[in-house]
């Protein structure tokens, strides 16, 4: 209405001003006249001031509110301020240095997993002699039977290649190489649906250096592929291993040797399995060079079985190479944790 | 305040800035009421108002060195400066939490028995009760810096030159300010003039 009557937006602010300064006589002599004299003209303005006007003794009519306690200050209100910014420099420079560490621990697990590599290459040459003993001993049938479940397990199924974890299991013994192949092989075959497969499975007991224990073992393996799915299967094949070793090597006393040592490696292994899930990045990369190796390894083997002694050395040693890796692996999840906490305070 | 009072002050706020907590105290004590009101008014909830108060207090204990002035008047000038800063600050650090219900603006009439008046009828309480809640919603509409000075203005009745002072801003600032607040709490009353009892309503 106002605006029609010719006050803009800027002209109607303008107008507030003058209302609002003249009810609090802020107004300069003149500009009180000349307000004064368009309002006895204007009667919308006069409504204008009259509005502002109770808008003004309205607010000053608030009653006034009481303190509803006493604010009175105690001594430690008043110095409890000074040291209250000392904890935030603090936490500033811990999330850099958390991260340096991670870094640093991190760096560290990659170098000791890959040196473990390479060692498991050597290892795996090295490791090899007691098994591939036996199976010089028990059959060369063996290592045939596990040369054409390679190549069909290579041909058939290489979309069902099996778990990283599970592989890695047999080839620590050559003992489970067979097994492993042949599990490999049901695989295949329950995948392709010949009827050759199963039937190898059952020849591969045999070939094995005792005859009771590795007829159990296929039959168990193959129980569990067929109830369990398979990363299942992968978790529960650990402790499978670990307790097939024992009988298997019953042969001799060297094999005996290698039974004693054979699953105490197992159980590191199943516990480093437990813990794959967290660092998935550094276990395909493991498995598949060792898969690389294997099926060199097993030909190769037969060729150049190195000294007894040389393995000996090896195994216990590589024993503190797992649990360091282990450890790192672990203190690594634990900095990162850390860090990122850190890092989450300080941006809080 | 009376003379003898006066010179009770002066001799509390040299005390105080000889770091003496007691003698602050009873400045506190003296204030607390002005200061607690004009934080209620620009916080519109009585737990940030009493928040700001304690902030105010306490900031005021340790800045009184730097207070120059000797009289009471200047000190009183001087603390509501301190106070509409501590309720800049809670109105800042509030501004990241979520908003306070309606229901905090609600004043326990209870614990302030005196406010009812013995002159007026139920129905003229009722209706003061009512323009009064429309005008403490209207203030808490206005922008932050509109809202201290109207409060500082109309609440607390400082002249242009002491807002201009505890808010650290121009004269023509603080003026146009003031003008915006009214007009703008004035359109938010007009808008609601249908709520308001028949003798507060604006023509």
């Amino acid at each position: 209405m106002l605006r029609l009557l010719g006050w803009g937006k800027n002209e109607e602010e303008r107008r507030d001003e003058l209302l609002s300064a003249y009810l609090d006589g802020e107004l300069s002599e003149r500009e009180r006249e000349r307000l004064e004299a368009r309002l006895s003209e204007d009667a919308a303005l006069r409504a204008e001031l009259r509005a502002l006007q109770q808008t003004v003794s309205m607010v000053h009519e608030l009653r006034r509110v009481s303190a509803p306690r006493n604010f009175i200050l105690s001594e430690s209100m008043v110095q409890r301020r000074e040291p209250a910014p000392a904890p935030e420099p603090r936490r500033a420079w811990a999330a850099p240095l958390l991260t340096a560490a991670t870094t640093i621990v991190s760096l560290l697990f990659v170098v000791v997993l890959v040196g473990d590599l390479f060692l498991s290459r050597v290892g795996g040459f090295a490791s090899a002699p007691a098994p591939m003993r036996q199976a010089e001993e028990a059959a060369p049938m063996a290592l045939e039977i596990t040369g054409t479940h390679e190549v069909e397990g290579e041909a058939v199924t290489a979309p069902t290649v099996p778990p990283a974890v599970s592989e890695e299991t047999p080839r620590i013994e050559s003992d489970m190489v067979t097994e492993g192949e042949a599990r490999e092989g049901v695989r295949a075959a329950e995948a392709t649906g010949t009827d050759e497969a199963p039937q190898e499975a059952e020849a591969t007991p045999p070939p094995a250096a005792s005859p009771e224990a590795p007829r159990e073992e296929p039959e168990m393996e193959t129980e569990e592929e067929l109830s369990a799915a398979e990363a299942t299967r992968a978790a529960e094949a650990p402790p499978g291993a670990g307790v097939a070793p024992p009988p298997a090597g019953g042969g001799g006393p060297t094999e005996e040797a290698a039974a004693l040592e054979v699953p105490t490696v197992a159980p590191t292994i199943s516990q480093k399995q437990v813990l794959t899930p967290t660092i998935p990045p550094e276990e395909p990369v493991v498995s598949e060079e060792e898969l690389g190796l294997l099926e060199p390894t097993a030909s190769e083997l037969e060729a150049t079985p190195p000294p007894a002694r040389e393995r000996e050395s090896l195994v216990p040693w590589r024993l503190p190479w797992r649990a360091l890796e282990i450890a790192l692996g672990f203190a690594a999840l634990v900095l990162i944790f850390t860090t990122v906490r850190a890092w989450q305070t300080r941006g809080s | 305040m009376t003379l003898i009072e006066e010179i009770d002050q002066e001799r509390l706020i040299t005390s105080a800035q000889r770091g003496n907590l007691d003698a602050f105290n009873e400045l506190v004590l003296a204030y607390q009421d002005q200061v607690y009101n004009l934080a209620y008014r620009i916080m519109g909830d009585p737990a940030s108002a009493s928040d700001a108060t304690q902030e105010a207090f306490i900031s005021a204990f340790q800045n009184i060195k730097g207070f120059r002035g000797k009289y009471p008047s200047s000190f009183k000038s001087w603390l509501m400066r301190i106070v509409s800063n501590a309720c800049y600050d809670e109105l800042r650090r509030r501004k990241r939490q979520p908003a306070t219900s309606i229901e905090d603006f609600e004043i326990d009439e209870e614990a302030n028995p005196a406010l009812v008046s013995e002159t007026e009828g139920p129905e003229e309480y009722a209706e003061r009760e009512e323009m009064a809640r429309a005008i403490e919603s209207g203030i808490q509409t206005l922008p932050r810096d509109q809202r201290i000075t109207l409060v500082l203005a109309d609440v607390q009745g400082f002249s242009y030159d002491e807002i201009a002072e505890a808010t650290d801003a121009p004269l023509g600032t603080v003026k146009s300010r003031l003008a915006r607040a009214r007009a703008k709490l004035r359109d938010y009353l007009r808008e609601r003039a249908e709520l308001l009892p028949g003798q507060y309503r604006l023509k």
